[in-house]
Formats: structure tokens, C-alpha cells, sequence
């Protein structure tokens, strides 16, 4: 292939001009490349180095910090100490539903296996963000699911900061 | 442990499949990692249901006994082995700068959990429920009631998270970073070794790979471990290996592209339309070339595997009735078509300015477009491939119900870049090896 680029290199421009012509006209070209070329280096110089040394910061951080705000910063901390309560109180495998209008999606990865059900007061809580797919709209909204416990977040609602967690009323006493 | 096993059992399935004696070692130790994992990731999807421990049991035994058709090719390699070259100043810098983005996002496994949001909420979650249940047939998946955010994106890279994650008994979440600091790994180790082919300047092939390995985008990709990084490899593997089958046009080598390009499709829903690209491309040349035949005899392990791979992932989404949030078939049937000038000049300037957004790709982009004009005619058919790839995603944004819509191609173009960017980088470094390196020695 290397060869074909210098064969093609060597020989005269078939489009119009002479070979000088041809072998400027690539001068050129490369020098814009060079150009270029430089300028990314630089600009991914300064942009990867400053990723570099805000994450060797970090880095140092996380392998200094406590326990708490390990949780703190992986929960987030408007979460961290509902997360904490939940895994300390609720049972592996159990159905939980959150009422809120925010994304517990978060919640939902550090609370596996217990299971995480949403209730929203408009639209959905599948179809807040994407459209939903026909497999989707043929699922109605539904919110009996039986769950065991109730989270309720109005944290993004009316009675802010209102976060509490909860036995359901309508499970059977434990 | 399990990144060398992937490693043993990709180098026997590769010398299986005929490709291995055809690579440099670079090459070699970069597609067997990359198909080590497409390997545990299609037996995970044919044999799920039987429980992790047990997939984790077999798959390591597929992995040792495949392996075993690689020690050959270990030996021969031992026995020929060179003295290593003398570094220069600037070769060794730039293999100093290539072991570290090599070896960071490794170091960074055992320091630090998965941080991401993406790589939680949306793949962290699936690994855990595979780790956990050693199936996507549970609530967790089939429920549509429970919360869990794109349940039907393709599983691969979960699976292969499951995997690594399953030899550490403490469960640490830090390990579903595993199968991405090897793609990393793998991507920049294959652009080094593709490089050698086309020159004798060591400095040049380091300085490539660094080309992606400090891409920001890419390096802020690893820190985060989204698995658009094995999507991107994937992409690169396919397209070095096309790119070869232009010039050499050895149909084995073709195959394994088309392989390569499946688990692309296998572990990001939008590697699909690149698998149908490079198919389609090379399917148009064979029969330009009168090749199909050959194709079909020697490549017959490579696609039978790709064929295994795709009726894995054909059969993991017909068992899995969940509410899909965004799958591209809902978004076509049910998405509202509502085409405006306006919106397509938007979506033009939005990729637009994410290609040339400096602080994210450097000026990668415009120097590939540049690169493109002065490349060889495969390496502009490849620029098509990926032309055609970009392209093939307007429609998802003209379809999308996302208001503001350029936030959501703010959040969604740059990870689609992110999966071609690999390529990208291969051509710009073999525009810069051969205008600006010395040229290869002839053999002998």
C-alpha cells in the first residue's frame, strides 16, 4: 500500500500541471495536515492532562475518605441516606415502591436484589424519557404491585425534603 | 486471572480459525483478547438459565481447551523472537505515554468502583442481575414494571462483566471495569500493531496508538467504563481486517471482520448497522472481485461463529418480552415522523459541532475528512463504512421525542463517535506514517 501512495507520489498529476505542481500542491497538503495535526496534539495535550490530574486528585481522595463518604458521593448524597436505611432494614428480595417523580434508577442498582417499583403522577415512570415501544404502550400503568414497603419522595414535588420509607399498609404484617 | 484466560482462549481460536499465522504479535494479542470476550460472551447467551457458576465453569474450560490450539503458534513465535529494538528519544517517550493509557484504566480496577452513571444504572445493573441470577429470565429483566432503564440493549459486555466479576468473591463492582480496560487495551494495542505493518518507525506506531489512547473523549470514556469502548474496538478489529481483505483479499480475513463486526452488534444495538455496512460492502466487492466462493469455503468457521453469535442475540431478544424503552424497531413503528428542515438543519450543526468540539476529540475528526482525501481506496471505502454508520443514526434523532432535541444528540452523538473514533484515529496515523515516516523495508 506504501508503495502504491509512492508510486503514486512519483508520478505527475493526471487532472491538469506538472509534476512540480502536483508535488506542491501535496507540500501543501501536508503542510495543512502537519498544521492540524499539531494543534490536536496540543488541544488533546491540555485536555486529556487536565483529566488526568483531576482523576489522580480524585484517586487520592477516594484512597484517603471514609466509609460514609465513599457512600455519600456513590449514593449521592440527596440519596445516601435513604439508600443506607434501605439496605439496612429491607430484606434481600423484597418489593419496594418509590412514589416519586425523580429517577431512583440510582437507588435501584445499589438496592439489588430488592426490588424497585415507581410510581409517578404523570406520565409513567417507563415513559418519562423515551418513547415508549409498541411491547411497552401494550403494558398499562399499574401500581398494585404488592409491595412490602413504600418509599415516598416528594423531594422534586410539593413538600420538599419530605423523603420517609415505610411498611405498606396493604402487606400482610411482618 | 480471567483477562489471561481470555487471552489464551482468543490466541486458540484465532490459530483455529486460520487468522493467527496472518497477524504480528501486536495484532495477535489484541484480537484474542477481543475475541476471547465475544467467545465468553455468546456461550453466556446461548447456554443462560444454567446459573453463573456454571457458565462461569464452562466458559473457562472452553477457554483453556480452545487455547490449547494456540500453543503452536506460541511456540513458533518464541522460537523465532527478536532482540527488541533500540528505542529512540521520541519512540520511547511515546511507548512510555502507550504503557500508561495501556495500563491506567487497569490499575484503576482494583482502586475504584464503577462510577459512571451510564455504566450503572444502565449496564452495571444488567451485570449485577447476571452475576446475581446467571440469567436475563427474571423479574429483573421480564417485569416490565420494575424499574430498570433499557432493558433490552444487548447483553455481551454485561456478560463478560459477570464473567470477570465472578472470580472475586467479594463481589466488587470494580471489576465490571475489567472487559473495558481491556477493550482499551486491545484497541490501542491493534492500532500499534497495524501500524508496524505499514512502517519500520517504532515511534510512529507508539504515537498512533496514543492517538486514541489520549483522545479525550476516549480517555474520559475508560474513566467512566462505558462499553462504547468495546463497541468502538470491535469496530477497529473489523476494520483493519476489512481493510486487508481490500488489499489482500483473502476471504478468511473477511470473515473474521464480519465476526468482529457482530460482536459490535452483540454489545451496542447501534454495532448492528455497522454489521450491516461492512457485510454489505464486502459483499459487494466479493462478487466485484469473484470471490464469494472461496468466502464461503475457507471463512467457514469464522462465519459460523458469527452466525452462532447472531442466533444467540436473535434468541435472547424473542425470550425476552420486556418493555423496551429504546429499541430502533418501537422508535420506527411507533415513533412520529415528523421531518422538518429545520429539525435536519439542526441535527446537522449539532454533529457538526460535536466532531469538531476540541476539548472532546482534539481535531480528530477534520483531520480523518483531510486524511480521507489523500487515503488509498480502502481506506475510503472504510471511510464510507463509517459515513454510512453515522449516517444511518439521523433518523433515531429525527424520531425522537427528547425536547430540547439537541440535548439529547448532545448525550447520544458523541458516544456513536466514540465507537468509530478508533478508526478514525488508525487512518489519520497511517496518513502520518506515510507522509511523515520513513517507508517499510522490503523483506530480505
Amino acid at each position: 500500500m506504501l508503495a502504491e501512495r509512492q508510486a503514486m507520489r512519483s508520478q505527475p498529476s493526471t487532472t491538469g500541471g506538472d509534476a512540480a505542481t502536483h508535488r506542491r500542491r501535496l507540500g501543501l497538503a501536508s503542510a495543512v495536515f502537519a498544521a492540524l495535526l499539531a494543534v490536536h496534539a496540543i488541544f488533546s495535550a491540555w485536555a486529556v492532562g487536565g483529566l488526568c490530574y483531576r482523576r489522580l486528585r480524585f484517586i487520592n481522595w477516594w484512597l484517603h475518605a471514609d466509609l460514609e463518604t465513599h457512600e455519600q458521593y456513590l449514593y449521592k448524597p440527596e440519596y445516601a441516606d435513604l439508600t443506607r436505611r434501605c439496605l439496612s432494614v429491607i430484606p434481600s428480595g423484597d418489593r419496594v415502591l418509590v412514589r416519586t417523580d425523580g429517577f431512583p434508577w440510582l437507588l435501584n442498582y445499589y438496592l439489588y436484589p430488592i426490588a424497585l417499583y415507581q410510581e409517578t403522577t404523570t406520565p409513567p415512570a417507563n415513559q418519562r424519557v423515551f418513547l415508549p415501544s409498541p411491547r411497552q404502550a401494550a403494558y398499562p400503568a399499574r401500581t398494585d404491585i404488592g409491595a412490602e414497603w413504600i418509599i415516598e419522595d416528594h423531594s422534586e414535588g410539593a413538600g420538599r425534603s419530605q423523603r420517609l420509607i415505610r411498611v405498606s399498609p396493604e402487606s400482610p404484617p411482618r | 486471572m480471567p483477562a489471561l484466560l481470555l487471552l489464551w482462549g482468543g490466541t486458540g481460536l484465532l490459530c483455529a480459525g486460520g487468522l493467527a499465522r496472518r497477524l504480528n504479535l501486536a495484532e495477535l494479542l489484541s484480537l484474542s483478547l477481543m475475541a476471547g470476550m465475544g467467545t465468553v460472551g455468546v456461550w453466556g447467551l446461548l447456554i443462560m438459565g444454567a446459573g453463573l457458576r456454571f457458565g462461569i465453569l464452562t466458559a473457562s474450560a472452553i477457554l483453556l481447551a480452545v487455547g490449547c490450539f494456540g500453543i503452536p503458534q506460541w511456540r513458533r513465535r518464541w522460537r523465532t523472537r527478536q532482540r527488541p529494538h533500540r528505542l529512540g528519544p521520541v519512540a520511547a517517550v511515546f511507548a512510555v505515554l502507550f504503557t500508561a493509557a495501556a495500563v491506567k484504566p487497569l490499575l484503576e480496577v482494583h482502586w475504584l468502583p464503577l462510577l459512571g452513571w451510564d455504566s450503572r444504572i444502565t449496564w452495571g445493573y444488567k451485570a449485577k442481575v447476571i452475576l446475581e441470577e446467571g440469567t436475563v429470565r427474571v423479574p429483573a429483566f421480564e417485569d416490565p414494571y420494575r424499574v430498570h432503564l433499557q432493558p433490552a440493549y444487548p447483553v455481551l459486555v454485561p456478560i463478560v462483566q459477570a464473567y470477570c466479576a465472578g472470580f472475586d468473591v467479594t463481589r466488587n463492582d470494580g471489576d465490571f471495569k475489567i472487559p473495558i480496560a481491556l477493550a482499551n487495551l486491545a484497541a490501542i494495542m491493534l492500532l500499534a500493531g497495524t501500524l508496524r505493518r505499514r512502517t519500520d518507525s517504532t515511534a510512529a506506531c507508539f504515537g498512533g496508538a496514543c492517538l486514541l489512547g489520549y483522545l479525550p473523549a476516549w480517555a474520559s470514556a475508560i474513566e467512566v467504563s462505558l462499553p462504547e469502548v468495546v463497541s468502538g474496538a470491535c469496530n477497529l478489529a473489523a476494520a483493519v481486517l476489512l481493510a486487508r481483505w481490500f488489499s489482500e483479499r483473502d476471504s478468511l480475513v473477511a470473515s473474521w471482520a464480519v465476526l468482529f463486526a457482530a460482536m459490535s452488534g452483540l454489545s451496542k444495538g447501534e454495532g448492528m448497522i455497522f454489521l450491516f455496512a461492512c457485510v454489505g460492502l464486502l459483499l459487494i466487492s466479493a462478487i466485484r472481485m469473484g470471490r464469494v466462493r472461496p468466502a464461503l469455503s475457507t471463512g467457514s468457521l469464522p462465519i459460523a461463529l458469527a452466525l452462532i453469535g447472531l442466533a444467540g442475540w436473535k434468541s435472547l431478544e424473542l425470550h425476552l418480552p420486556v418493555v423496551c424503552t429504546m429499541d430502533y424497531w418501537g422508535l420506527f413503528v411507533s415513533g412520529q415522523w415528523s421531518v422538518s428542515w429545520a429539525k435536519l438543519c439542526l441535527i446537522a450543526r449539532e454533529y457538526a459541532s460535536a466532531a469538531v468540539s476540541p476539548y472532546s476529540w482534539g481535531l480528530l475528526f477534520p483531520l480523518y475528512a483531510l486524511a480521507l482525501v489523500r487515503s488509498t481506496r480502502e481506506q475510503r471505502l472504510l471511510g464510507l463504512v463509517v459515513l454510512t454508520y453515522v449516517a444511518a443514526l439521523v433518523p433515531a434523532f429525527v424520531l425522537s421525542s427528547w425536547n430540547p432535541l439537541d440535548a439529547h444528540i448532545r448525550i447520544a452523538f458523541p458516544r456513536i463517535l466514540l465507537q468509530v473514533a478508533p478508526i478514525a484515529a488508525l487512518n489519520v496515523a497511517e496518513v502520518c506514517a506515510a507522509w511523515f515516516g520513513p517507508p517499510q523495508q522490503p523483506a530480505g
